[in-house]
């Protein structure tokens, strides 16, 4: 045998797993080589210096960490859950899914309404004038509720219904007539006792533009308030007039705007409301956000006109 | 009597959770040791040895008893050992060209150097940590193949037919891994294994 076939056996032989023959003709090769034993004896002390290499120790660290790894997770256990749960855990994602749903068209709805003022507004004459104070529609709690808002109580039924969606700029909110404690009612009045019996400077111009006729003017029952009612004669505009010391509680805002929508989310009634002098004004119409800005900066223009407003007071000028 | 790996990982292919780590504790220093003289990295070891338990626990529906649970344990690391080492090509290997904290001459010497020229009193002057050092980078110097070889075969102490089933090759050729290793390794460590004729 040659020494390099030699050297490629020296392994098995010392791990004893070489066949016997070759074992034997092993033997007598090394018997006669000095160079091949040596390299058996250098292989034979080999094992014993690589492990000189010492072992290392494992951690519990590592136990802990594979067994937090093998916990089943969330998939699994619902796999392996019977089909009760199963089923119950389904419905429950399904409800979970459509309260989302719901929330978020309730702020989209908000959200769209709100961009929608935002955009008429600031485009308007009345927003130039820095006097559409929209900071209200973002901070504070509402100046206008529901049962400071007289509009509500004498509209119910007809421009508001059960279930309608209010917006106020700091949300929706359902509108509850039940909750309008107090039934109001509105009786005809003329402008010569209106403004005769009324403490505060009664607005009430013939023509609203564009096309608007004052129909008719009426005294809520039991207040300081007026309900003046315009026509182009396929609309009705309603124009709510009260003094700000009777507890209403629009404060400095000098325009509020109100949204009132049907669910299915379509503007279709608009509240505007503003302060002129000491006396609160809110405007209640159906159509587009333009025309009824437009109906509120012409009625504030003819009040500024016949000097009945102290412009100064109310910061339009 | 202790029950079998098979009997262990049969009975927690049925459920039996503590069998689990039974097995664990009866292989997991051998793997852990074997990964680490192969990837010569404590942290990397570790991760390896975690991912080879939780291939054996994921593969456990699957199990069929045979032969040499602790080579099919060892086949795993080993795969894994081989993906690691592939990934970091181009780490920094502890090679025969890196210098080392010995001088000679006032030269900073280089492994093969100073296994080739010892202290004048290497039983005085080197420690024994310095000898495990020397043998770690001489197998640090090895093929990825040639070292798990020389570690299955003198740490763990397989046969070669073991490491054959091990690397999923025929056993010459673990053979030939192993006699280009041991030449590599009684070079490089000659002064402590004697000196050839």
């Amino acid at each position: 045998m040659q020494c390099d076939q030699v050297e490629k056996e020296l392994s098995q032989m010392l791990e004893g797993t070489l066949d016997p023959a070759l074992e034997a003709a092993l033997g007598e090769h090394l018997e006669h080589c000095v160079r091949c034993r040596q390299t058996r004896d250098q292989l034979e002390r080999l094992p014993e210096l690589l492990k000189t290499w010492g072992a290392i120790e494992p951690t519990m660290v590592m136990y802990d960490r594979l067994q937090r790894r093998l916990q089943p997770s969330l998939i699994q256990r619902w796999l392996e859950t019977t089909w009760i749960w199963k089923t119950g855990a389904f419905v429950a994602a399904l409800l979970f899914i459509g309260i989302g749903l719901g929330t978020f068209n309730l702020w989209w709805g908000w959200h769209t309404a709100a961009s929608q003022i935002q955009q008429y507004a600031s485009k308007h004459q009345i927003a130039q004038r820095g006097t559409l104070t929209l900071t209200s529609l973002k901070s504070g709690l509402p100046r206008i509720s529901l049962e400071h808002l007289i509009a509500y109580q004498i509209l119910r039924g007809s421009t508001l219904q059960e279930g309608m969606l209010m917006n106020n700029g700091w949300g929706d909110a359902e509108v509850d007539l039940s909750e309008l404690s107090e039934q109001l009612i509105d009786l005809p009045i003329t402008l010569a006792e209106a403004e005769r019996e009324m403490p505060f400077t009664v607005i009430a111009p013939p023509y609203l533009h564009p096309g608007y006729l004052l129909d008719g003017i009426r005294r809520i029952d039991g207040r300081d308030a007026l309900h003046l009612v315009y026509t182009n004669g396929i609309d009705t505009l309603s124009i709510f007039e009260q003094p700000i010391s009777r507890g209403h509680r629009l404060g400095d805002a000098i325009l509020q705007q109100h949204v009132i929508r049907q669910k299915e989310g379509k503007v279709e009634t608009i509240v505007l409301s503003w302060i002129a002098g000491d006396v609160a004004f809110s405007l209640v119409g159906e159509g587009s956000m333009p025309r009824l800005v437009g109906v509120v900066e012409r009625l504030r223009n003819q009040t500024e006109d016949v000097g009945k407003v102290r412009g100064e007071e109310i910061g339009l000028l | 009597m202790h029950p079998s790996d098979q009997e262990l990982m049969l009975r927690y292919r049925d459920g039996d959770e503590a069998a689990f780590g039974m097995l664990y504790q009866r292989h997991v220093k051998s793997i852990l040791n074997f990964i680490h003289r192969v990837v010569m990295d404590r942290d990397e070891a570790e991760d390896l040895c975690q991912e080879t338990f939780y291939r054996m626990a994921k593969s456990r529906a699957r199990y069929q008893p045979r032969a040499g649970f602790g080579s099919w344990l060892y086949r795993i690391a080993a795969n894994l050992c081989y993906d690691h080492l592939r990934r970091q090509k181009h780490r920094t290997h502890s090679s025969l060209s890196a210098p080392i904290e010995r001088e000679h001459a006032g030269q900073t010497l280089e492994l093969q150097e100073i296994l080739a020229h010892p202290d004048p009193n290497p039983a005085e002057a080197v420690e024994a940590q310095e000898i495990s050092r020397y043998v770690e980078r001489a197998i640090g110097a090895l093929t990825e193949d040639q070292r798990i070889v020389i570690v299955l075969k003198n740490y763990e102490g397989l046969k070669l037919r073991e490491i054959a089933a091990i690397m999923d090759c025929p056993v010459g050729t673990v053979k030939s891994h192993e006699y280009r290793a041991n030449q590599k390794l009684r070079k490089l460590l000659a002064e402590y294994l004697g000196k050839e004729a």
